[in-house]
């Protein structure tokens, strides 16, 4: 991924929880706002239409009551005709009007509701049918003929007065409508206005904040591009290093699914890219070299690294030597559900070691056979088998064999590391009593002890000690440091060589007073053909590989080496081997 | 019994070996040697000379060593004769593999020509009980 893409995504991961947390309360804000709105509008609108059916009614109940007031004044004006004219016709319009006057009652009655009317109205039936009385008396008086009686029923003061408390009746009843239409009109225009600031002010605040979070929805939906085609270039930068490493990496679930590979398996099994033919490894790898895996998929999938070798033949019968390195894929919960899994393929490795091995032995054993005769020649001559040699002729041909000795060695050394490093020794490990094979090692470099004038001295633990090593390459290792501790420590000195267990291992010490090891050499001690130079350091020269071999058979041994100076000068060299307290006898 | 090791044949293809290994066995061991250059001479010579002990190089161009002892044993008038085996290499896992096939010692290559001849006294010594 290159910087750029980088820094988008990590601006990105940065700013993401910020933005769906902010978009999240800018929707719900704006969403509750505009709900609070809709409700206010809505009950703004019901009031509104309440307030405009009371109007309505308000108008209707003051129609029906001029209308009733207009009948009654048609009666009254009806009466007053016939009671002039005397005409028939008058008195049948009378008679019609009177007629109106108590359906007009009773339209009012049923139109106008009870409550505060009901004493009116009542007040009305009083008083109308009081004056519908007087109307009908002048009638009859007019039909009798008595034109005096008449002329007192015409603006008798009685009439009048009950024509007044109509009146004001009528008055109350228009006075109470009118107030209540006011204070109705009045109550409905501040909750109009109210709710029309809260609606058009809430409605400009819920747009505004959802048009916040459409922005940030926005640049989410940018962000989460950018993001996406950050991880799709690092996706395709990290296939295309997968597929360019020479081995095969892969993902394998716990139920030996294979989920991810690199284009190395289409390489080895021959299948064109992408195309996945086979998803297990048992399919993948053939039943045979399936068993050998078996074991090591069951380690890794307790949580364990596994390395380890197999061999399996391709689909062209080609065998492939394979070096396998399994890690588990661990949960935060500590499961295991599968394995990552990079397999090398080392069988061109493993053929360079092959013909290095046989190499390595076909030049040792063609070097020894000439050797054998110079080794020979010289060692009759020094013994004088052939004659007795002149003194400096006796020098020389020592020199010659004590070189050739050490050519040997060097050839011996050179074979046994290479088997030794390349697995070739077989290792029998069993149960054995350390001070056993420490004594008899002592003794057999006792004579080159004395020839260097050192003094080997041993004591042993207290209770039985007992390690689980091979009996002849523990002798070895002991025996090269025994050799080494006395090539360099000074002439009267001792060796210190001292046994302990220690938990699950057992400790050995070979511990001596020679000059020490530079601690810049130290930590390349146990490499091969390493030696500690410096003349005053090198009173006898070796091959560079005692270490080396010592390292590699403990290593087999399962047992480690290790040095450390000794406080007033010298060398420690310990190594450990697992305690073999259960006695068991295995192969290495 | 009484009798001591006198006679040792010798079957070595290097002419250089096959002179200093005589020497040491003559001069320092003062031992009987009848040395051969090859497995088919050694086959040939063994049952005149009738050695007590047959000291044999491993690797060789007409027959390996291990193929001289498969014929010494299979005939009846030599299959008792004792082997040691003269080999280069004398790594531990292949000085198994020689006394399996019934040798009675394997002596490594370069060997000690001082040394020899009590190396292989001794073996003799120890098959013979």
């Amino acid at each position: 991924m290159n910087s750029p893409t980088r820094a988008k995504a990590s601006r990105w991961r940065r700013l993401r929880p910020t933005f769906n947390v902010k978009i999240d309360f800018l929707l719900g804000l704006g969403l509750a706002i505009l709900v609070a709105v809709g409700v206010l509008a809505h009950r703004s609108i019901d009031t509104l239409v309440d307030t405009g059916r009371s109007e309505a009614g308000t108008y209707v109940t003051l129609g029906h009551l001029e209308t009733f007031l207009g009948s009654i004044r048609n009666a009254v004006a009806a009466q007053r005709t016939y009671l002039l004219t005397g005409s028939r016709s008058d008195l049948l319009i009378y008679a019609k009007a009177r007629v109106r006057v108590g359906r007009e009652l009773d339209n009012m009655r049923a139109q106008i509701p009870g409550g505060e009317h009901l004493q009116r109205l009542r007040d009305f039936q009083l008083v109308v049918g009081e004056r519908l009385q007087r109307l009908d008396a002048g009638i009859v008086v007019k039909l009798r003929g008595n034109p005096g009686a008449v002329r007192d029923q015409l603006g008798a003061p009685a009439a009048v007065a009950l024509d007044q408390r109509i009146d004001a009746i009528a008055e109350a009843f228009r006075a109470r409508e009118l107030q209540a239409l006011r204070a109705r009109r009045s109550e409905t225009g501040l909750n109009a206005d109210t709710s029309s600031f809260l609606i058009t002010w809430g409605t400009a605040f819920a747009c505004a904040l959802l048009a916040w979070a459409m922005i940030n929805i926005h640049r989410n939906q940018i962000g989460r591009r950018a993001a996406e085609r950050a991880v799709r270039a690092s996706e395709a930068q990290l296939r295309l290093i997968t597929d360019s490493v020479p081995a095969l990496i892969g993902y394998v679930s716990r139920d030996g699914q294979l989920l991810f590979h690199n284009r190395t398996l289409e390489r080895w099994f021959g299948s064109a890219p992408g195309n996945v033919f086979v998803d297990t490894l048992r399919g993948l790898f053939g039943e045979e070299s399936y068993r050998a895996m078996a074991p090591h998929i069951d380690t890794v999938l307790t949580g364990k690294a596994v390395d380890f070798n197999f061999s399996f033949y391709t689909p062209d019968k080609e065998v492939k030597n394979l070096s396998a390195q399994f890690v588990p894929r661990r949960e935060e919960t500590g499961a295991v559900p599968g394995f990552y899994a990079l397999v090398t393929d080392i069988t061109a490795l493993t053929e360079v070691e092959r013909i290095k091995s046989e190499f390595v032995a076909t030049v040792s054993h063609e070097l020894r056979t000439p050797l054998t005769s110079i080794r020979g020649s010289l060692g009759l001559l020094a013994a004088g088998v052939t004659g007795v040699l002149p003194d400096k002729a006796k020098q020389m041909v020592d020199i010659a064999m004590q070189n050739c000795d050490r050519l040997v060695r060097l050839i011996n050394d050179i074979l046994d590391s290479e088997r030794i490093m390349s697995g070739k020794v077989q290792f029998k490990l069993e149960s054995l009593d350390p001070s056993d094979v420490i004594e008899s090692c002592l003794r057999e470099t006792e004579s080159f002890a004395s020839a260097n004038g050192v003094r080997l001295q041993y004591a042993p633990p207290g209770g039985a000690v007992a390690v689980r090593a091979d009996r002849d390459r523990l002798a070895q290792v002991l025996t090269n440091l025994f050799s080494n501790a006395c090539k360099f420590s000074p002439s009267g000195s001792t060796v210190d060589v001292s046994l302990a267990t220690r938990g699950e291992k057992v400790r050995i010490d070979v511990c001596d007073r020679g000059p020490g090891v530079p601690a810049a050499l130290a930590p390349r001690l146990f490499e091969r053909f390493m030696q500690v130079d410096g003349s005053n350091l090198r009173r006898q020269s070796g091959t560079g590989l005692g270490l080396a071999i010592c390292k590699g058979i403990l290593e087999r041994m399962h047992g480690s080496i290790g040095y450390a100076p000794r406080e007033g000068g010298g060398s420690i060299f310990f190594f450990e081997l697992p305690n073999g307290r259960d006695g068991a006898v295995t192969n290495g | 019994m009484d009798e001591e090791l006198q006679r040792i044949m010798l079957v070595e293809d290097d002419p250089d070996i096959r002179t200093v290994a005589g020497m040491a066995l003559e001069l320092v061991g003062g031992y009987t040697l009848r040395a051969c250059s090859g497995g088919a001479e050694a086959l040939q010579a063994v049952a005149d000379f009738n050695p007590q002990v047959v000291l044999l190089d491993v690797m060789m161009p007409d027959m390996d060593g291990p193929g001289v002892l498969s014929r010494l044993r299979a005939h009846p008038a030599t299959a008792g004769i004792p082997v040691i085996f003269l080999t280069a290499k004398a790594q531990a896992e292949e000085t198994e593999k020689l006394r399996a096939l019934g040798a009675i010692e394997v002596i490594a290559k370069p060997f000690d020509p001082i040394l020899l001849a009590d190396a292989v006294k001794t073996a003799w010594l120890r098959w013979r009980g």
